[in-house]
């Protein structure tokens, strides 16, 4: 196994309120495409019950850096009881979701992802010494790099959540659920 | 450690519990099959008593697609549903029936190289092989075929999810390998 290290450690973001799930998901997934990741959906599950759906997606995209370091990241989406409303809007009907929302951001860097340094102890140990030292550089400028990107999504998904909430607030979408 | 002649990809999960048409779930899952050209098999095909909240069943279905000579792709679908009974729904003034249920599917793909077994011949030709798939092809087996494994699979995940209707049905990789159909 080549060595995780845990750099972000569960980065919340929780909300209640008005969003649109579709435009969601589909920024946190043309984010890592923009940014030349690859992708992958490690669950997806939505149950239907009579007060709304309940969504669990587990996404762990992630960036070959170089041929030693890889960021991985881990984004949990958590929502309940939400329900499909309709707003209006300058007389046109929006679709949107209502209900509970809850991501939770990590970030992880795996050095040696080829796991050439660990079939002998001595390699284990040359591996060690590496990373603490000689690769010291390196490491820092992949944390710094996992960091940004994280940083990027977080303002992202905040603003994104925040355009329905303001919006709301300022009287844009109107507060008269149609169904 | 000897030099792996298969390699597995997993994809993803998808779980999902509601009001589905699982004869149509099936017929489109193995349209796309037909669609990419695979083989489709159905292993596994169990269907247990139906108990009070209702029936059991589990499918196991695989695709062969012979990329050329050297590289072979299977790709897995495992369905796994509980509690199903069927509901009688009126859409647009026809009746339709439908399935209430849990299903999980999970879907995963194997990469075979050197399928046809052509180096298997003596010791000799086996080192060669593992030569020219640990070594000098490296790279060439996990970037462009596993990625095109992958990035297959991904698509008919996204296939799925679409039919399902579910909430992250969008797909940011589409066109990723140039050659949706």
């Amino acid at each position: 196994m080549s060595e995780i290290r845990l750099v972000i450690d569960q980065t919340k973001l929780t909300y209640e309120g008005i969003f649109n799930l579709k435009g969601l998901y589909e920024m946190i997934t043309q984010f890592f495409y923009e940014k030349g990741g690859d992708y992958e959906e490690k669950l997806n599950t939505e149950q239907i019950f009579p007060h709304g759906r309940n969504i669990k997606i587990e996404l762990a995209p992630y960036k070959n850096i170089t041929d030693y370091f890889k960021l991985i990241y881990r984004i949990r989406i958590y929502g309940t009881g939400i329900k499909n409303v309709e707003l209006e809007q300058d007389g046109a009907k929006i679709p949107l979701n209502d209900g509970k929302l809850m991501i939770i951001i990590d970030g992880y860097i795996m050095s040696d992802r080829y796991s050439k340094w660990e079939h002998k102890p001595i390699q284990w140990f040359f591996r060690a010494l590496a990373d603490k030292y000689i690769f010291k550089g390196h490491y820092l400028k992949a944390e710094q790099w996992l960091m940004s990107d994280v940083d990027d999504l977080y303002l992202r998904l905040k603003s994104f959540l925040n355009v329905y909430r303001s919006s709301r607030d300022r009287g844009v979408i109107s507060e008269q659920i149609i169904s | 450690m000897g030099v792996e002649k298969e390699m597995t990809v997993p994809v993803g999960l998808i779980r999902y519990r509601g009001l589905f048409d699982w004869g149509g779930l099936y017929y489109h899952i193995s349209d796309w099959f037909k669609r990419y050209r695979y083989t489709l098999t159905e292993e596994m095909y169990k269907h247990k008593v139906p108990t009070p909240f209702g029936a059991e069943q589990e499918l196991e279905w695989y695709g062969d697609s012979e990329v050329n000579e050297w590289v072979k792709f299977r790709i897995y679908v495992h369905f796994h549903l509980w509690d199903m009974t069927e509901i009688e729904v009126v859409k647009d003034g026809k009746k339709k029936l439908l399935t209430n249920a849990r299903i999980e599917i999970n879907i995963w793909g194997r990469l075979t190289f050197d399928w046809q077994k052509k180096f298997d011949k003596n010791r000799f030709t086996r080192a060669l092989r593992d030569l020219y798939i640990g070594y000098i092809w490296r790279r060439e087996s996990s970037s462009v075929y596993g990625d095109m494994i992958y990035y297959r699979m991904l698509g008919l995940h996204a296939h799925i999810k679409k039919y399902l209707d579910l909430q992250t049905k969008y797909h940011a990789y589409k066109g990723y390998l140039g050659e949706e159909r």
